[in-house]
């Protein structure tokens, strides 16, 4: 760790989101005289300058950051300090949190500013902003924080404001249910995070992360084993890995905005960001990292292959997303952390873009989000298909967009790292051809040949088309921050930037470029030919009709592989079934005639006992009577005994 | 029989009925004169024992006891003419307003 340097910047990042919730969330509502009768352009207005701000001040720390100087630190008060164990919330902008910070407050406040013009017809839209103000709150501090249990603060709020965010339109059930379903999961992963700390408080007697690294030694790999293998499970829950991904594509039920901001660029890569802020922890488990490498996989594979079927636009984004958490564990197991980082943010940049462009076609097509009812779309949006038009080359991983510079450095990590394998390489190949094979066929279906139904959309205002431009100029260019070494020497680039700057956090892999089975270049040329053939296989399938040639594959990748039945048959079910048994049982016979008994015999003893209080005087002396009787008896037994 | 037994033994017994008396008759009269058969009862043992024990702290409480009881009737007496203009009767059955 580099020095700390005392400074108040990181503490103004975290306030100022919190003002906006504030205002959003209690004064603007009091003022008004209800949440309904809230102006929306006031409280998208000051929400997104609340994030802006926030930006202009986690850029400044950067700068700092980049001048030269240590970990800006923040102590803002000590929570617990008992004799031997003392946590406070102590904030830290070091070079890893600050890249998190910027990617949470800058795309943060372009999906506030887009939030504007999409809630524009939404009554009293302040409870969404300040939902949104308190989701980047809790998720800055969760990347913040300098020990385990503020970020499982953050850990738990983001849950939270995802839970409020996806069930916003909490009319309907459905909406209702994915939330809640996205709760439930994510707290069986948290349920890891809580033994991984305990364990580690156990072993070691602090949850700050400076102290932690200072104290586990290889001595303690053994030990640590156990807890690698609870944080990867409650990472697997937060970014949506198997076996707990399930909750990421019902959560699309959320307002699109939302879909953006916590499915794309900032909640599902908390888990991404735990491995890279523990990584001392993790590399001293060498099996655990093996296995986040293969799940890592084998979920972009899943992802891919499902996403290749839905027809409602936001699930093929969300299946996306998943498939790429999925590269970015591929990254993390095989300790490229930042190569994951890199990803990271560049798949923040595209896939941002690509949410808010499907936002933008669904407020054109008045909220219709199946891509069978759309096509034909491009000339009525002309500034959004071109931005997704970009944001597809990114993830589809064409040349010189960000996702191929990202996507390529995972690829060539997966096989040259010394824990990767040709395996993972193929594994991740093929998700990366998947990835152009459904990318294809959604701009396909919904910009590209002629209109299937009278939907014929409008291009939305300038607050949901600027932020498009903004995040499409950055997924075009964002992928220049890490050129890979080769062809960065041979065009003069400098190259891999995000791994010089990270590296004092995280070290850089160590590995010789040379003594990789595949040379860079070589993985590049595949990844590139990978894509134009996906690309091309796209084209050859989906030219009339969208479905996959195979009816029974097709189905199958539409009903998601059944894993959600699956998990209703094997956990749900079950777990009713046992409710219902104690409900009848414990709650219906036992408990409740328990209750009944208790009552009765009250009742019982009561009318025995009201005699003594009738007021009889012959009653009370006879009392009297049997006590003083008793109590001469008693006296007489112990003083002869 | 020693005469002292026998004085202790109807001392108990004087002690007895008027308990008994209190405890089941219903006329609030003659459970006051129960009363004071009790403390009759008592004071005789008291003199019993003083003349046994050849000490006079025992007939000097019974003094008191005569003192007291002779308190307690005036009292006693007022509180039952008292019953007796409220409830119309000095039965204690008539006065029982708490019986359930």
């Amino acid at each position: 760790m580099s020095e700390l340097v005392p400074s108040q910047l990181p503490l103004w990042i975290l306030l100022l989101p919190l003002c906006g919730f504030v205002f959003n969330g209690i004064i603007h509502p009091v003022l008004t005289r209800g949440v309904t009768k809230t102006n929306n352009v006031i409280s998208g207005a000051v929400a997104t300058l609340a994030m802006v701000a926030s930006f202009v001040v986690a850029w400044t720390g950067f700068r700092e950051l980049a001048a030269g100087s240590g970990a800006l630190h923040t102590t803002v008060y000590q929570w617990v300090a008992m004799s031997d164990f003392s946590v406070g919330l102590n904030l830290q902008l070091d070079r890893l949190s600050s890249i998190m910070a910027l990617i949470i407050t800058g795309i943060g406040s372009l999906i506030h500013l887009y939030s504007i013009g999409y809630m524009s017809h939404e009554k009293g839209a302040a409870r969404f902003f300040a939902y949104l103000n308190l989701f980047c709150f809790a998720m800055l501090i969760l990347v913040l924080s300098d020990n385990l249990l503020f970020v499982f603060f953050g850990w738990e709020g983001v849950g939270l404001c995802s839970y409020l965010l996806i069930s916003y339109w909490y009319g309907e059930s459905a909406n209702a249910d994915a939330a809640r379903k996205a709760f439930l999961v994510n707290r069986v992963g948290d349920f890891g995070f809580v033994l991984a700390m305990c364990m580690l408080y156990a072993k070691f007697g602090t949850l700050s992360f400076a102290q932690l690294l200072s104290l586990i030694t290889p001595d303690h790999a053994s030990y640590l084993t156990g807890v690698a293998v609870l944080l990867f499970f409650a990472a697997t829950g937060k970014s949506a890995q198997f076996p707990l991904y399930v909750w990421l594509p019902d959560a699309m039920a959320g307002p699109t905005p939302v879909s953006a901001l916590i499915h794309a660029a900032t909640m599902v890569t908390a888990g991404v960001y735990l491995f890279a802020r523990m990584h001392f922890l993790f590399e001293l488990a060498p099996a655990v990292m093996t296995t986040v490498a293969w799940i890592g996989a084998f979920t972009a594979l899943i992802g891919g292959t499902i996403a290749l079927a839905q027809n409602d636009i936001k699930k093929v984004l969300a299946y996306s997303t998943v498939s790429q958490l999925g590269f970015m564990f591929l990254a993390t197991g095989v300790g490229a952390y930042h190569a994951a980082v890199f990803h990271l943010m560049t798949h923040a940049f595209f896939k941002a873009l690509l949410f808010l462009g499907a936002g933008s076609v669904i407020h054109a097509c008045d909220g219709e989000q199946d891509m069978r009812k759309m096509g034909g779309l491009r000339k009525a949006l002309p500034i959004t298909h071109a931005t997704m038009l970009i944001g597809s080359l990114a993830i589809m991983g064409i040349p010189f967009f960000s996702g191929f510079f990202s996507k390529d450095e995972i690829l060539f990590m997966a096989e040259a790292m010394p824990r990767g394998s040709m395996g993972l390489f193929t594994a991740g190949a093929i998700a990366a051809f998947l990835t152009a094979v459904y990318t294809y066929r959604m701009l396909r279906m919904t910009f590209w040949g002629e209109a299937r139904t009278g939907i014929h959309g409008h291009e939305s205002p300038w607050v949901m088309t600027l932020p498009l431009i903004v995040l499409a100029v950055l997924a075009t260019f964002g992928g220049f921050l890490g050129v890979p070494h080769e062809l960065a020497h041979s065009v003069g680039l400098p190259a891999q930037l995000i791994g010089e700057w990270l590296t004092p956090v995280v070290p850089a892999a160590a590995l010789d470029l040379h003594a990789a089975p595949l040379s860079e270049g070589m993985v590049s040329i595949i990844a590139i030919l990978l894509s134009v053939l996906g690309i091309g296989l796209g084209a050859v399938l989906f030219k009339r009709s969208f479905s996959l040639p195979s009816p029974s594959l097709g189905k199958l990748l539409e009903g998601k592989y059944y894993v959600d039945e699956i998990y209703q048959a094997v956990f749900v079910r079950p777990l009713y079934a046992i409710g219902d048994l104690i409900a009848k049982t414990l709650e219906g016979r036992l408990l409740q005639n328990l209750g009944s008994w208790m009552g009765i015999g009250s009742s019982w003893s009561g009318d025995r006992l009201r005699a003594l209080q009738g007021g009889d005087l012959q009653v009370f002396a006879l009392v009297i009577l049997g006590g003083l009787s008793l109590i001469v008896a008693i006296s007489l037994f112990w003083t002869n005994v | 029989m020693d005469t002292g037994v026998l004085l202790h033994v109807l001392s108990a017994w004087l002690f007895c009925m008027g308990l008994l008396a209190i405890c089941i008759r219903r006329n609030t009269l003659i459970m006051l004169m129960g009363i004071e058969l009790m403390l009759n009862g008592v004071n005789l043992s008291f003199v019993t024992f003083a003349h046994e024990l050849q000490q006079l702290s025992g007939q000097l409480q019974v003094f008191f006891i005569i003192t007291i009881a002779a308190a307690e009737s005036a009292v006693g007496l007022s509180i039952l003419v008292n019953v007796y203009r409220n409830f119309g009767s000095i039965k204690t059955d008539r006065t029982q307003t708490l019986r359930g």
